[in-house]
C-alpha cells in the first residue's frame, strides 16, 4: 500500500518536474540542507554559482530545512508533491528514507566509486550502508560529540578528567553552586535532538540499547534503568529547568559551567573567543581554547564515542537529466578546493570522510583549526568508530527514525527530571512509547 | 432617495461580490471542509483520495488524555488571561482617567505591548526569562527573594504556563485598557458630583456610577478575549512549546504528525465548544 | 489636612504609574539593552541595564546581507504585507459602500454573515486552507498568504469602512448625483476623498495584520527566499549560530516600522469609533 502511494506520488513529481522543467531551457536540481546558518548559506551559494558557471546545463535551488524539521518537512513535500533531487541529512534520516524506498542507492553507489571508495573513511560508509543493499548516502561530513571541560578548573580542584561515570558526576557536584549560578554540567533534558545525543552516548557506555539484535525495543532493560538513573542524578547538578544546547553553549563560554555537552560544533566558538578576546571585562573567559580541553570517549562498561555522519542521497524517481546534475553536484561538493571550502563553513565542527582531504595542508589551514593545533587531529579521529541506537551489530535499524522524531528519549527523561519520576517507571513509559512509535 | 433604485441594488450586488466570495470560499467554505476532513483518513498525498471513517476520529479524540489535558491547559490559559486582561484593563484605565502632564505619551506608551509583532515581544520575554541571565529571575530570587533558586520560566513544563499566561496579559491588556478608558470619559462628571453631594465614599462611587456604565463595554470585551485566546496559537507556541494549548495541539496533530484527519476532528471540537460559550454567555450572562 | 490627602494620594498614583510603565517597558528594556550589549556582556551576572560598552555590532550584522538575510525577510514581509493590505482596501471600500449606501434584498443577511468570520480563529482554518492551498498548486507562494490575509481582515476594514462612510452626509452624494454622476463616480469622486484618513488607517491595520502574522506562513511556505519576518526569526532563533544581541536587534527593526505606522493612526483607532471592529 505504502509503496503504491509513494509511486505514484513519484509519477506525479516527475510529471510535474516534467512540465516545469519545459518552460525553462535548464534543467533544476532541488538541493536539501540541513545547513541553516546565513553565513553557511552563502558559502554554499557561492559554491552553487562556480558549479552552475562549469555546468551551465543545470541550476541548483537551494532549499535549507532545520534539523528537527526534517520528519515533517518531507511529508509536507511528499504533501504537496514536491521532493528534492539531491538531500544532505543526518545518517539516520538518509538510512529511514533508504528503508522506504526513497532512495535512488545505485546512483549513490556510482559517486561513492566515482569518487573512490578507498578513500572514504570506513566507519563513514557502514553509517550508510545496508548489508546486502548497498549504500543509501554518500558520506559527506562529520562530527563527534563529547564532554568539554575547563582542564583548568579541573586541575584546581584535583579532578579527573571527566571520561567514567565516576568522575563526571564526581567533578558536577564539585562545581555545582547555585546561589553563585554555577553549575556543574549541561546534559540535555528536554524535548529535543540533543536531549537524546547526549544520552545515547551514557546509554552506548553502559550496553544500553534501544533494539536488541532481532530489532525488538529494550528500552526497559537492566542497562537502561541504571543509565536513566545515572543521568537523572546527574540533571540535578545542571542549571534550572530544561536545558538544550544552547544552554550548553551559551553557560559555558559565560564561564558558568565547567562542563557540558556538545558536538565539535563548539570548536569555532571557543577557538574564535580565543582570537577575538581583548582582555577588557566581561564574563568570556580569556584564552578558553587553552583551557579546554574534550573528552570523547566515555567509559561504563565500554568505551562510547557519539557522533554523526551527514550524507549526500538522491531520491527515486526524478528525472534521468535531473538525476545526472544531481549527481555532477554531490562530486563537484566532495572535490577539492570546493570540499575544504565547505567544511570550513564549520571548521572542527565539520570534519571530512575522505583521507586525502584530511591530510590536505590546504585543509589544515584554517584559523581555527591552527588554534586546536593537534586536539583537532585527535578529535576527528573519532569519527571512524562512533556508536549509535540505530546501529546493532553490524545491523542497522531504520525504525529508529520513527522513534528520534518523536523525541521520545528526550521525553523520557523530562518525565524523570521534571515530573519525578523513578528510572524504572520512565523506562516501561519509553518503551510502550517506542513500542506504539514503530508500530 | 427613491431614484434608480433598482440599478443601485445591482450596483449593490456587484461591489460585494468579492467580499462575498472571497469570505465564502476562504473562511465558510474551508469550515465546512474541515468538517468534511474530520471525517476521513487524510491522506498525506491531497492528489490521492482519503478513506471515509466516520466518526472514528471523534471517538479517538475524546477518549484521549492527552486531549483532555490540552483542553485543560486550554481553559486555564483562557480563564486567567481572560480575567487578568480585564482586570488590569480596568485598573490601568481607572488610573489614567485624569489629568496629568504627559497623559498622551503614557497612553502611547502602554499601546506598545499590543502593538509589537509578536516574534519580537517573544524574544524580549525569553531574555527576561532566562534561567540564568534573566532579569526576571533575578529580580524575584537574588533581589527580592521570593523564591529559592532560578526558575528556567519558558522551558519547564512545570511554569512555563505561567510566563505565558503573564506575556499573554501583558501583550493584550492594552486592548481593554483602550475600550473602558473610552467608555469612561463619556460617563458624565455631573454623576460623580451628585454623588459626591450625597457623600458617596469613592468606593460607592465605582460601585453605583461606573461599573454599570461600563457593564456593556466589559461584557464585550470578556467574550471577545474569551474567542480569541481560545485560539491563540503564535502567542504561546512561539514563547513555549511546553505549553500545549488546544490550538497548538491541533497544529502539532496536523503538522508534526501529519494526522489530518485527527487534527480536524480537535478543530471541530474546539469550535463547538467556543459555539457553546458564545450562546450560554450571551443568553445567560449578558441577558441580550 | 486636605493637602496632605491629596499629597499622599498623588505619591500613590506615581507609584502605581511607574509599576505599571516597568511591567510594560521592562521587555522593551531588556530588548535595547541587550542589542546594544557586546557578547561577553550578554552573560553577565546580575544582569546590567545599560551596557558597559554599548555597539553596533548587531545591528551592522543584522543588516548586513551575508551575515543575516533579514532584508530580504523584510522584503518579502513588506510584499505580502503591501500587497495584501492594498487589494483588502479595495475591495471594502467596495463592499462597505454596498453596505453602507445601497438597498438591495439579502444585505442583512451577508453583513451578519461577514460578522461571522469573528468567530473562526485562524487555528480552525489553517489545515483546510493547507489542503486547499496544495490542491490549487499554491504551496509555498506569496499568493497564499495574500489571499489568507486579505480574508482574514476583510471583516474589520468592511465594519471600519462602512462606519465611516455612513458619517458622510447623504445629501453630498445626492447633489452629485443629480449633476449627472454615476454611483462609482461618486464613490471615486467623493466618497474616496472624503474618506481618506479611514482608507489609510485600515490599510495600516491589514498591513500590521499580515506584518504579524505567522501561523498560516509557517505552514504556506517552505523555501526561504520567500519567509517572512516571523518565520525567518524564529527559525534562526533555533540555529546554532543565533545570538542574543543580534536577534534582539533583529526584533526591534521588526518592530519599529508597525509601531510607526501604529501610532500615526492611534487617534482614529483610540477615538471609539472602531470598537468591536478589531480581530485578532
Amino acid at each position: 500500500m505504502r509503496k503504491n502511494k509513494i509511486l505514484t506520488l513519484i509519477l506525479l513529481t516527475v510529471l510535474m518536474l516534467v512540465l516545469t522543467t519545459g518552460v525553462f531551457a535548464k534543467t533544476t536540481v532541488e538541493y536539501w540542507t540541513t545547513q541553516t546558518e546565513e553565513n553557511r548559506v552563502e558559502v554554499i551559494n557561492s559554491l552553487i554559482k562556480e558549479f552552475e558557471t562549469s555546468h551551465p546545463a543545470f541550476e541548483i535551488e537551494l532549499v535549507t530545512v532545520q534539523e528537527n524539521d526534517i520528519p515533517t518537512k518531507l511529508v509536507a513535500g511528499m504533501a504537496a508533491g514536491r521532493l528534492p533531487e539531491i538531500v544532505e541529512m543526518g545518517s539516520e534520516v538518509i538510512m529511514k528514507m533508504g528503508a522506504e524506498g526513497m532512495v535512488a542507492s545505485d546512483e549513490v553507489s556510482t559517486v561513492i566509486n566515482k569518487i573512490g571508495k578507498d578513500d572514504f573513511f570506513m566507519g563513514s560508509l557502514t553509517m550508510l550502508s545496508r548489508p546486502g543493499e548497498g549504500y543509501f548516502g554518500v558520506p559527506f561530513h562529520g562530527w563527534v560529540q563529547g564532554i568539554w571541560y575547563r582542564q583548568d578548573l579541573f586541575e584546581e580542584k584535583g579532578l579527573e578528567s571527566p571520561t567514567t561515570w565516576e568522575n563526571i558526576i564526581k567533578a558536577a557536584e564539585a562545581f555545582y553552586n547555585p546561589d553563585q549560578q554555577r553549575y556543574g554540567i549541561v546534559i540535555g533534558t528536554d524535548k529535543d535532538a540533543y536531549a537524546r545525543q547526549t544520552f545515547t552516548q551514557y546509554a552506548l557506555s553502559n550496553n544500553a540499547r534501544i533494539f536488541d539484535e532481532n530489532g525488538n525495543i529494550v528500552f526497559n532493560s537492566p542497562e537502561m534503568v541504571e543509565t536513566l538513573a545515572y543521568y537523572s542524578r546527574l540533571a540535578e547538578f545542571t542549571p534550572p529547568g530544561p536545558d538544550g544546547w544552547r544552554d550548553a553553549r551559551d553557560l559555558y563560554l559565560a564561564g558558568r559551567v565547567p562542563m557540558m555537552m556538545y558536538s565539535t560544533y563548539i570548536m569555532d566558538d571557543i577557538g574564535l573567543e580565543a582570537t577575538g578576546y581583548k582582555g577588557e571585562k566581561g564574563s568570556i573567559i580569556p584564552n578558553l581554547v587553552d583551557k579546554t580541553a574534550f573528552a570523547n570517549k566515555m567509559h561504563k562498561t565500554r568505551d562510547a564515542i557519539f557522533g554523526q555522519i551527514n550524507g549526500l542521497t538522491f531520491i527515486k524517481g526524478n528525472e534521468e537529466t535531473q538525476m545526472a546534475g544531481a549527481k555532477m553536484f554531490a562530486e563537484f561538493l566532495l572535490t577539492g578546493d570546493n570540499y575544504i571550502k565547505f567544511l570550513h563553513m564549520a571548521p572542527g565542527g565539520m570534519n571530512p570522510v575522505r583521507a586525502s582531504i584530511a591530510s590536505d595542508p590546504q585543509y589544515q589551514n584554517n584559523k581555527v583549526l591552527e588554534v586546536w593545533g593537534e586536539k583537532a587531529g585527535e578529535i576527528a579521529a573519532g569519527l571512524n568508530s562512533i556508536g549509535k541506537f540505530g546501529y546493532v551489530g553490524g545491523k542497522v535499524f531504520p525504525k529508529i527514525g520513527d522513534i528520534t522524531s518523536q523525541f521520545i528519549v528526550g521525553q523520557t527523561i523530562m518525565k524523570m527530571t521534571e515530573s519525578g519520576w523513578t528510572a524504572e517507571e520512565a523506562a516501561e513509559w519509553g518503551q510502550k512509547e517506542m513500542e506504539d512509535a514503530v508500530e | 432617495m427613491q431614484i434608480k433604485t433598482d440599478r443601485d441594488a445591482r450596483l449593490g450586488y456587484w461591489l460585494i461580490l468579492p467580499t462575498v466570495i472571497a469570505v465564502s470560499g476562504l473562511i465558510f467554505y474551508p469550515i465546512v471542509y474541515n468538517l468534511w476532513l474530520s471525517l476521513q483518513e487524510v491522506n498525506m498525498n491531497p492528489v490521492q483520495p482519503n478513506t471515509f471513517v466516520g466518526l472514528k476520529h471523534f471517538t479517538d479524540v475524546l477518549t484521549d488524555t492527552d486531549f483532555w489535558r490540552s483542553f485543560k491547559t486550554s481553559l486555564i490559559f483562557t480563564s486567567t488571561t481572560v480575567v487578568g486582561t480585564t482586570l488590569l484593563g480596568l485598573g490601568t484605565a481607572l488610573l489614567l482617567n485624569r489629568d496629568f502632564p504627559g497623559r498622551s505619551v503614557i497612553r502611547g506608551v502602554i499601546l506598545l505591548p499590543y502593538v509589537t509583532p509578536v516574534i519580537s515581544a517573544v524574544f524580549g520575554w525569553k531574555y527576561l526569562f532566562d534561567p540564568v541571565f534573566g532579569m526576571a529571575n533575578y529580580f524575584l530570587v537574588d533581589i527580592l527573594h521570593l523564591l529559592p533558586q532560578h526558575i528556567n520560566w519558558i522551558e519547564s513544563p512545570a511554569y512555563a504556563i505561567y510566563a505565558v499566561i503573564i506575556f499573554n496579559i501583558w501583550k493584550n491588556f492594552p486592548f481593554a485598557f483602550l475600550m473602558i478608558l473610552a467608555e469612561l470619559q463619556s460617563i458624565s462628571a455631573n454623576l460623580y458630583e451628585a454623588a459626591e453631594v450625597d457623600g458617596a465614599s469613592i468606593w460607592q462611587q465605582f460601585r453605583y456610577i461606573t461599573l454599570p456604565e461600563l457593564k456593556f463595554v466589559i461584557g464585550a470585551l470578556v467574550i471577545l478575549r474569551t474567542i480569541w485566546n481560545f485560539y491563540k496559537f503564535s502567542e504561546v507556541y512561539l514563547l513555549s512549546s511546553s505549553v500545549e494549548v488546544l490550538p497548538v495541539y491541533i497544529y502539532e496533530k496536523a503538522f508534526a504528525s501529519y494526522d489530518f484527519g485527527q487534527a480536524a476532528a480537535i478543530s471541530a471540537i474546539l469550535f463547538v465548544f467556543v459555539l457553546g460559550f458564545i450562546m450560554f454567555y450571551v443568553r445567560k450572562v449578558l441577558e441580550w | 489636612m486636605v493637602k496632605q490627602n491629596t499629597i499622599l494620594k498623588k505619591v500613590v498614583f506615581i507609584i502605581l504609574l511607574f509599576l505599571l510603565l516597568s511591567f510594560v517597558l521592562m521587555p522593551f528594556i531588556t530588548m535595547l539593552s541587550s542589542s546594544f550589549k557586546p557578547d561577553r556582556e550578554q552573560g553577565v551576572f546580575p544582569p546590567t541595564i545599560l551596557p558597559d560598552d554599548p555597539t553596533l555590532t548587531h545591528y551592522k550584522g543584522v543588516l548586513n546581507p551575508e551575515i543575516f538575510p533579514f532584508l530580504m525577510y523584510f522584503k518579502n514581509s513588506l510584499i505580502v504585507a503591501f500587497l495584501s493590505a492594498g487589494i483588502g482596501v479595495v475591495i471594502s471600500i467596495f463592499g462597505s459602500y454596498s453596505f453602507a449606501r445601497l438597498e438591495y434584498t439579502g444585505r442583512a443577511v451577508i453583513q451578519r454573515g461577514v460578522l461571522l468570520v469573528y468567530m473562526f480563529g485562524g487555528v480552525l482554518l489553517v489545515i483546510p486552507l493547507f489542503q486547499m492551498i496544495t490542491k490549487l498548486g499554491l504551496f509555498d507562494t506569496r499568493a497564499s498568504l495574500i489571499i489568507t490575509y486579505i480574508v482574514q481582515t476583510l471583516p474589520v476594514s468592511l465594519y471600519m469602512l462602512g462606519n465611516y462612510f455612513r458619517t458622510i452626509p447623504e445629501s453630498i452624494e445626492e447633489a452629485a448625483i443629480i449633476d449627472g454622476c454615476s454611483r462609482l463616480e461618486v464613490i471615486y469622486r467623493i466618497v474616496i476623498p472624503l474618506s481618506t484618513p479611514a482608507i489609510v488607517s485600515v490599510f495600516i491595520y491589514a498591513f500590521m495584520i499580515a506584518w504579524n502574522e505567522y501561523l498560516f506562513a509557517s505552514v504556506f511556505i517552505n523555501s526561504s527566499s520567500l519567509r517572512t519576518l516571523p518565520i525567518g526569526l524564529n527559525q534562526l532563533f533555533y540555529t546554532q549560530h543565533y545570538i542574543w544581541g543580534r536577534m534582539m536587534a533583529a526584533s526591534i527593526l521588526t518592530a519599529i516600522p508597525v509601531i510607526i505606522l501604529f501610532l500615526s493612526i492611534e487617534r482614529f483607532i483610540t477615538s471609539g469609533l472602531t470598537f468591536g471592529g478589531v480581530k485578532e
